[in-house]
């Protein structure tokens, strides 16, 4: 089975190929971003609980930084392989371009699994990661967040210790910290009001009155319970939503033509996503089929739970009023369901973009780390709004111009930001 | 006094005429020692080569021809300590062949340190005036107490004269009196024998002493006492002896094995009045000859445990207990298996705990036992005793009777007898929850743990002092019916105990909880173990133990639950944790709880967020039971800082584990059970906010460690059927013809319960069909949960104990997830019968799964049960035969990697792949 595995980095590389034939870009800058431009390899040395010691391989992969620092999260696995962390790296400078935040790609791991290690040896490792890169990392550098394995508690472990080795206060070293620790308010609602901002400005392109509009959501999880609260703020109604039952072991849909109220929803959903059918049903919303969100009568679809929900097998169920899809989830469409709602020449916000809400959230927490001076939740959503709004509208325009496919477009415009970035500094 | 009779004894004649001459106070000192010095050659073997030498003061008396010699023996003359001078005695040649440097024995050498002693007292004596007193009273007129006392029983009760005149010759012997062995070995056959007609083989009766001779034995150690010992230490000696075998009833009672409740509770209480803990009331034989028939009245006959529990319970340890054991009063009934180990378990605790604040500090609940014959009382009683024969009936039988039976049992009526004594305890418990236990003589033993067969029920103990009782009354029944469940019928069968007349001791015990608001539960509760057999790193060894715990009562640590997840730590490596990632331990964390509801007077099972919304800061140890959920950072609360309307608090149990004694604790508990039973242990806990108390302990059941063995290489893709590679121990089984495959796609879409349950049917009835140990089951999720059958096939223990290994599959779609639910009792019972258990992930990357052989090989589901031909898209029975003629299913699992394969090979292979 071993080789026939997959390479991720390979497969980053061939997505990027194929943009940069659409752009015709030079070769040189083909060259030059088809590869990161920096990456570091080092061991750490731990001493074990034991008494022992047992060196972990450490990476950072910068994969570019001409439009500023790298961004990207660290990820500590047993099996992490260099080309994954190079595939991410190469991806994480694509949407930070696509949402216009001067951010570079980064990503960064170590071949260890935690769940081997105690708090003390994963607490070793972060500060053995960070004195091994505290040179070429930093607020204006590369800035580090938590990823696969990684959390909080890692993050305000090698910002201490960055701290210590620079001899002063950098909170923007790294995100992902706890609010009061540096991190930033708004992070709860930042994806699903993002993906909410993106659905606005769609509709507005195509002269839908937001108010009367209605959206079907899949899945009840984080990103689809703050999609419901805004677009009940801006008078859209959610008439269901499907979410997993984690007691009956499988998906319903609750349907209320009249709208789900979001405080409702608070109130019946637990923190598995799954919503109480009892006080549904006190709600007097309907319990229908898991697959059913894609049957409604809507305006628009917000798969918001996992990759291939919209399918070959339903994507002929959609009705004729859907005029909007907003990827919420990473791949949530089958390229066999993307063909069918390209030719029914229904509006897709594609993932990179409807999800950049988080990534632009990160950027807002570095932000205002590096001026020590912390925003209200009203002024990093407005930030955020504007931030959506305006990359929506580049692909948008990019698509409109170019007569291409959302999902096209945006890689387009990401790729040819990053690639005039390193051709002004003269790079290439 | 008959001097002659000492001729058997030359040391001991020699020491009475130099106590006669010491009488003589008439003498001068100096006299008297010379005379010594010329007597004390007579004691010697060779007397006519012995010479004797006293030094005292400036003055030398010797006996004639004195000389100095090579063998010379010595031993001083003290005086209020100090050396006064020195007895001498030389042999001047050496006659002895056997030893050629000393010609001396042990009991010449005592004779000259004894006549050194004499000659110390008696000069101490003359220095501070004539006293009466001082001088060896064997001559005198008045008789000193101790004698008086012997003489005086002599005369009234001969059997305790002889019995303190045995203990008299015993203490002699035991300080070396010379002499003394000889008197004794009179009574050795061997030597009497000699003297009496040769005609007595070893088969023969033994001659019978001649009382005369006897008695003269008595009154002639009565004299060496005189001589040797001082009479102070005789009159407490004897004393002593007398109060010890006054409190002989006690011994008397134990041996007999039969002796009604009501007497040896008696008896035991009086002994512990009349006598005080520490004072040596019995003799050390005496006691532990008590300590060791209460341990088999009441505890156990298993010799290993007697072993054990005669080291740790003392007499009055049973004085204490029996105030709480009840039940028929003329019966012989014991307490139980499960009621030993507690209450072992708590006194090792105890004694071991001494001076370690955090030991000493661990309870137990308040408990009242009800003996195992309770049981005979209440079939004798309804006439039900024709149900003895139900465990020999066919399985079938007695799992579609035993419903009803349940019934019969709760209606029926217990003795008024046992009814008084349920309100006796009831009325010491008091009000609030209680748990009734079985405790069954065969349960809790090593190898038979007998976990979770018999019922444990739980009580809100409520209401009116009738409904109280009335309760109390139904759950005995219930428990006593248990006996009759196919579970445990089964189970003693597969180890041959059916045999065996079971019976069934009943433990009430108070719950160990708060009452909060409404409910009443503990502030968590679960069980630990010695070895752990389940370990999620390979850091961890089977030696670091491993704890399953869960906020409220253990019954979710205890059993399989469905749709929960309990916390688990290895107490020997508390800082490998299962759960890593802040989203996995959201996601694994516990959701349930269960709680006595003290209003509805029921057992519930509760979310509990709700609890805890309803509880608040009440809940015991909250703060070091929960964290605080922020978005996705887990932080532990400071007290008092926990706001359960608006904090998400998930069950992490990070402050008990970081910042309590908690984990030592339990480490240590586990390590002084593990040393004092010698062997590993399982207990039970729970702790109310206040205490860690102990609920139960047994000894753990094991999974011997099969060797290691390797995957084998170069096994052909299409031979193989799966793999794992998460949670694997090491063994290997081969020689499977059958394979049970309960298809998870198919058991997803059973539209309904009937259904469902029909699967746990079907496999239970091919358990019983396919040959024993030459069939596997396979199929998804949890099976043998308590609650939703939807996650995992609903069976019990007797559905699955003929198989040889159990494969629980996770798939992607339908959210099956096995449990790591070591620890559980269904778990337990895997291990106990040596079914192996393995954990299949077939969607994760790495693991391979030939679902198409599950799915195109013939099903021989019809062959065996005609019946099913709705289930058979869902069950698949495969018979590798009819498959795959002279091939066998082979699984070969390595815990060191990890890794674990099941192959296809042929039979009679000689291991080709190895």
């Amino acid at each position: 089975m071993a080789d026939m595995a997959f390479n991720p980095f390979e497969m980053a590389q061939k997505q990027f190929d194929a943009v940069a034939e659409k752009l015709d870009l030079d070769q040189g800058s083909r060259d030059f971003l088809r590869t990161p431009m920096r990456e570091y390899h080092f061991n750490i040395p731990v001493r074990m609980d034991s008494g022992t010691t047992k060196v972990f391989k450490g990476f950072r992969v910068q994969h570019n930084d001409a439009r500023g620092p790298a961004k990207g999260g660290i990820r500590f696995h047993p099996h992490e392989t260099v080309d994954t962390v190079r595939a991410l790296a190469t991806w994480m400078t694509w949407k930070c371009a696509v949402v216009d935040i001067p951010l570079g790609g980064g990503k960064g791991g170590v071949i260890c699994d935690p769940r081997e290690l105690s708090d003390r040896e994963q607490e070793q490792i972060c500060r053995g990661w960070m004195r091994s890169v505290a040179r070429n990392v930093g607020p204006v550098q590369d800035v580090p967040a938590p990823d696969v394995m990684t959390h909080g508690q890692h993050m305000l472990w090698m910002m201490d210790e960055y701290e210590h080795l620079m001899g002063g206060q950098y909170p923007g070293v790294i995100t992902g910290k706890p609010v009061g620790m540096g991190g930033s308010l708004g992070r709860t609602e930042a994806t699903g009001y993002g993906v909410v901002y993106t659905i606005r400005e769609a509709l507005k392109e195509l002269g839908i009155d937001i108010k009367t509009a209605t959206a079907s959501v899949q899945g009840a999880g984080n990103v689809g319970q703050y999609t419901v609260d805004l677009l009940q703020k801006y008078g859209a109604k959610t008439i269901a939503i499907s979410c997993w039952d984690n007691n009956d072991k499988k998906a319903y849909t609750y349907r209320c033509m009249g709208g789900i109220d979001f405080q409702k929803l608070l109130a019946a959903i637990d923190k598995f996503g799954t919503v109480d059918p009892a006080k549904a049903k006190s709600y007097g919303w309907e319990q229908l089929d898991g697959d059913a969100w894609v049957e409604q009568e809507v305006t628009v679809l917000v798969p918001a739970a996992q990759e291939n929900m919209l399918n070959g097998s339903n994507v002929h169920k959609m009705k004729a009023s859907v005029k909007v899809i907003a990827e919420g989830a990473n791949g949530p469409t089958t390229p066999e369901a993307d063909a069918e709602i390209c030719k029914r020449g229904i509006f897709m916000i594609p993932d990179f973009l409807c999800n950049a809400g988080g990534v632009t959230c990160s950027y807002f927490e570095q932000v205002q780390n590096n001026m020590n001076y912390y925003w209200e939740k009203e002024e990093v959503l407005n930030k955020l709004d504007q931030k959506m709004t305006n990359a929506f509208k580049a692909v948008s325009a990019m698509a409109r111009e170019k007569k291409v496919y959302m999902r096209d477009a945006a890689y387009m415009i990401s790729i040819k930001r990053v690639a005039e970035a390193c051709h002004l500094r003269g790079w290439v | 006094m008959t001097l002659q009779t000492f001729g058997q004894s030359r040391e001991l004649q020699t020491i009475f005429q130099i106590a006669k001459l010491l009488a003589h106070h008439e003498l001068a000192l100096g006299q008297i020692l010379q005379r010594v010095a010329e007597e004390l050659p007579k004691g010697f073997k060779y007397e006519e080569v012995c010479r004797a030498c006293i030094h005292f003061g400036d003055a030398v008396y010797q006996s004639p021809d004195f000389r100095v010699s090579t063998w010379t023996l010595r031993a001083p003359i003290l005086v209020k300590g100090e050396a006064v001078g020195e007895v001498e005695v030389v042999y001047l040649e050496n006659r002895s062949s056997r030893a050629p440097d000393s010609p001396f024995h042990l009991d010449q050498r005592k004779l000259v340190d004894l006549t050194a002693l004499k000659l110390g007292q008696d000069a101490e004596a003359r220095q501070e005036g004539p006293s009466v007193g001082n001088l060896p009273a064997v001559y005198m007129e008045k008789k000193p107490e101790w004698r008086a006392i012997l003489d005086l029983l002599g005369e009234i009760d001969p059997n305790l004269h002889h019995r303190l005149i045995r203990r008299l010759m015993n203490h002699a012997t035991k300080l070396g009196v010379p002499g003394v062995h000889k008197m004794i070995a009179q009574f050795d056959p061997a030597i009497y024998a000699q003297g009496a007609a040769s005609s007595h083989g070893s088969n023969a009766p033994l001659p019978k002493r001649d009382m005369v001779v006897l008695r003269k034995t008595f009154a002639e150690i009565q004299d060496v006492a005189t001589i040797v010992f001082e009479d102070a230490e005789l009159n407490s000696l004897i004393k002593q002896w007398m109060k010890q075998d006054k409190l002989g009833f006690l011994a008397l009672a134990t041996e007999k094995r039969d002796i009604p409740l009501v007497e040896i509770t008696e008896i035991v209480d009086r002994f512990c009045r009349e006598t005080r803990e520490g004072e040596p009331a019995l003799s050390p034989a005496d006691d532990q000859n008590v300590r060791v028939a209460l341990i088999r009245r009441f505890l156990t006959d298993n010799l290993k445990f007697i072993g054990i529990a005669k080291r740790h319970l003392s007499i009055y340890d049973f004085g204490k207990l029996l105030g709480h054991v009840t039940g028929p009063a003329q019966g012989n009934g014991k307490m139980g298996g499960k009621a030993a180990g507690l209450i072992l378990a708590s006194r090792i605790l105890k004694r071991e705990g001494k001076g370690k604040p955090h030991i000493e500090s661990i309870r137990t609940p308040r408990t009242w036992y009800f003996t195992s014959d309770g049981i005979y009382n209440f079939l004798r009683h309804n006439s039900l005793e024709d149900l003895w024969s139900l465990k020999f009936a066919p399985l079938d039988e007695v799992r579609h009777t035993f419903p009803y039976l349940e019934q019969v049992f709760k209606n029926s009526f217990f003795s008024l007898e046992m009814y008084h004594q349920f309100q006796f305890a009831l009325d010491d418990l008091g009000e609030g929850p209680l748990i009734v236990r079985s405790s069954s003589l065969l349960e809790d033993s090593e190898g038979t743990a007998f976990s979770g067969k018999y019922r444990s029920l739980f009580l809100a103990n409520t209401g009116t002092r009738e409904q109280r009782q009335e309760a109390l009354i139904d759950a005995v029944a219930e428990v006593y019916a248990s006996v009759f469940g196919p579970d445990p019928i089964e189970y003693r069968a597969e180890r041959g105990l059916l045999d065996f007349v079971e019976e069934m001791g009943i433990i009430v015990q108070r719950v160990v909880g708060q009452k909060v608001g409404k409910y009443f539960f503990p502030a968590f509760a679960g069980v630990a173990f010695s070895h752990n057999e389940f370990r999620w790193s390979p850091r961890i060894k089977r030696e670091d133990g491993i704890v399953r715990m869960v906020a409220g009562l253990g019954t979710r640590a205890v059993d399989r639950v469905g749709n929960d997840f309990p916390f688990m730590l290895s107490p020997g490596q508390p800082n490998l944790r299962v759960n890593v990632t802040p989203d996995q331990v959201l996601h694994y964390a516990q959701n349930y709880i269960d709680v006595i509801n003290l209003e509805t007077g029921r057992f519930e099972t509760l979310a509990i967020r709700d609890v805890l919304e309803q509880t608040g800061e009440e809940f015991p140890l909250l703060e070091k039971i929960v964290s605080v959920n922020e978005d996705g950072f887990l932080k532990k609360p400071m007290k008092g800082m926990v706001n359960v309307a608006t904090d998400e608090l998930v069950v992490t149990f990070a402050g008990l584990c970081e910042q309590t004694e908690f984990v030592g604790q339990i480490r240590e508990i586990l390590g002084i059970l593990q040393q004092a039973m010698g062997s590993p242990v399982d207990l039970e806990f729970a702790h109310d906010g206040q205490h860690l108390h102990l609920l139960q302990c047994r000894p753990q059941a094991r999974m011997e460690e099969d060797h290691h063995v390797s995957l084998p290489h170069r096994i052909p893709f299409e031979r193989k059927l799966f793999s794992a590679s998460k949670f694997v121990t090491n063994g290997q089984i081969s020689d499977i013809r059958y394979l049970v495959y309960v298809d998870p796609e198919e058991y997803r879409k059973l539209p309904d319960l009937a259904d469902l349950l029909g699967v746990a049917e079907v496999v239970s009835r091919l358990n019983a069909l396919l040959p024993r140990r030459q069939f596997i089951l396979m199929g998804p999720g949890r099976w043998g949960s308590r609650g939703d059958v939807t996650l995992g096939v609903g069976i019990t223990y007797s559905g699955i104990n003929n198989t040889k290994l159990l494969v629980e599959i996770a798939r992607k779609k339908g959210n099956y997830v096995p449990d790591l639910s070591f620890g559980t009792h269904f778990f337990q019972d895997l291990v106990e019968a040596k079914i192996h258990y393995l954990a299949l992930y077939p969607d994760e990357e790495g693991n391979l799964f030939n679902e198409e052989f599950f799915l195109k090989s013939p099903n021989a589901l019809i062959r065996f049960l005609p019946e099913y031909t709705r289930l058979e898209r869902c069950v698949r029975v495969i018979d590798l035969e009819e498959v795959l003629p002279d091939c066998e299913l082979n699984v070969v699992m390595d815990g060191d990697k990890d890794r674990a394969l099941g192959y296809i090979r042929e039979r009679r292979e000689h291991h080709p792949d190895h």
